[in-house]
């Protein structure tokens, strides 16, 4: 049995223009644009408590299984792929009033410290900028 | 990773005394001994095309998920692995159920391997999985398994207590528990016979039940295994103030190879050797 690696964390938080509940929902909604589900070759998504997910993005596999779903506070799901190198890492989301607005923190936890762990922090940063002006674009709307 | 070599491919093939709808059937049921859905600690399973599936058994990076791709009963399964062992990479297996008269040719394929040393592993994983999957089938093909039956001046309670100290009566060259649920023990005579029994059933007074996990016979020519995966179930029943010991060996049937000695060994093991320990105390 192999000794456990030493693994990374990454962090990213958007403040959206959205209530909690309209951003949970959005977030598992894979026809909006800037969730990881809308992009992709392949999607196999059943997001419950031990529903799993299949993500085929540029190639990559990605196997997932939801632990937590509990709207609107917090989602919880592990992440394997090859950037993993096959080990389990965790996602966690959680979603959190601030007035009208609603801070998303989104941590990824277990990730190998190597590249392709650290390329995590890129990846998700592109999909929380995209996810953020889907919010962002209805509340110019609405003004 | 799109750089990894994707080299290693395993093949293996087991005949099955069943027809392929009965096999694929299996191969598909958890509850089946032998197949890689059983025995694991959580299983979510969805075996339909595009379906999913996740798996974790004890031991910090035994777990995997995987896709099923092909679901054509009774020709052919086809689904994805992945693990830590193929280090995130989506292995192909295929599965494939081939009618040969009233048997069924098995033949499992498990391709796109990254070729390090967890990949080759799998070789050995799936030999344990095929040693113990064909002897689920050994019952319904109306073969006549080895049976033995002893009636002994004993009550069913002493039966039950006296069965479970092997090293009295079958081998003192035994090795680990053998008296509680999920014991372990492995029987050795020199070179010749090596079995881990895992006690799988134990009904206090009433019936006791190995299944054997890992065997070598190595006096046969052909399937040194052909233990593996049959179970050695004790039943005990009241006959007045004696007992009646009802012993089969499951999958020990007269088409296998070890049949004939077997079948010699076990009339003095169970009808002299276990029958005077349980009467007169003495051991072996």
């Amino acid at each position: 049995m192999k000794e456990p690696a030493k693994t990374i964390e990454v962090k990213v938080e958007r403040t959206i223009q959205a209530p909690p509940g309209e951003v949970f929902d959005g977030w598992l909604n894979p026809k909006v644009p800037g969730t990881p589900w809308h992009e992709g070759d392949k999607l196999i998504f059943n997001p419950k408590v031990d529903g799993l997910f299949y993500w085929l993005m540029s190639g990559t596999p990605h196997f997932g299984r939801f632990k937590e779903v509990k709207r609107p506070a917090r989602i919880q799901h592990t992440w394997m792929s090859p950037n993993t190198l096959g080990h389990e890492s965790t996602v966690t989301l959680t979603f959190e009033k601030k007035g009208e607005e609603t801070l998303l923190t989104l941590v990824h936890s277990g990730l190998p410290d190597n590249e392709g762990g650290k390329g995590h922090e890129g990846g998700w940063n592109y999909f929380l900028d995209k996810f953020y002006k889907q919010f962002g674009k209805k509340a110019d709307k609405k003004k | 990773m799109n750089g990894l070599k994707k080299a290693l491919e395993f093949r293996f093939e087991r005949t099955i005394p069943a027809s392929p709808d009965k096999v694929y059937d299996a191969w598909l049921n958890p509850k089946i001994p032998g197949n890689p859905w059983s025995s694991v600690d959580k299983l979510i399973l969805d075996q339909k095309a595009d379906g999913l599936f996740y798996w974790r058994k004890p031991g910090m990076y035994h777990y995997g998920y995987g896709r099923f791709t092909k679901t054509e009963r009774p020709d052919r399964i086809q689904h994805t692995w992945v693990s830590p062992d193929t280090m995130g990479v989506e292995s192909t297996v295929t599965v494939t159920f081939e009618k040969q008269g009233e048997e069924t040719l098995m033949t499992l394929v498990h391709s796109d391997i990254p070729d390090t040393d967890e990949g080759r592993g799998f070789e050995k994983g799936w030999n344990y999985f095929l040693n113990i999957f064909p002897g689920q089938f050994a019952d319904v093909s109306g073969k006549k398994n080895y049976t033995a039956t002893i009636e002994v001046a004993r009550s069913p309670e002493d039966v039950f207590r006296l069965i479970l100290e092997v090293s009295k009566w079958w081998t003192k060259d035994i090795e680990g528990g053998s008296t509680k649920l999920n014991d372990e023990f492995v029987i050795r005579h020199g070179d010749r016979h090596y079995s881990k029994q895992k006690l799988v059933e134990v009904v206090p007074g009433r019936k006791i039940v190995w299944l054997v996990d890992d065997s070598a016979l190595n006096w046969i020519e052909k399937n040194k295994s052909e233990w593996t995966g049959t179970k050695l179930v004790f039943e005990i029943a009241a006959k007045g103030d004696r007992s009646v010991i009802h012993f089969t060996h499951e999958g020990l049937i007269p088409e296998k190879e070890c049949y004939a000695r077997c079948e010699q060994s076990w009339n003095t093991v169970i009808k002299e050797w276990l029958c005077n320990f349980i009467t007169d105390g003495k051991a072996i």
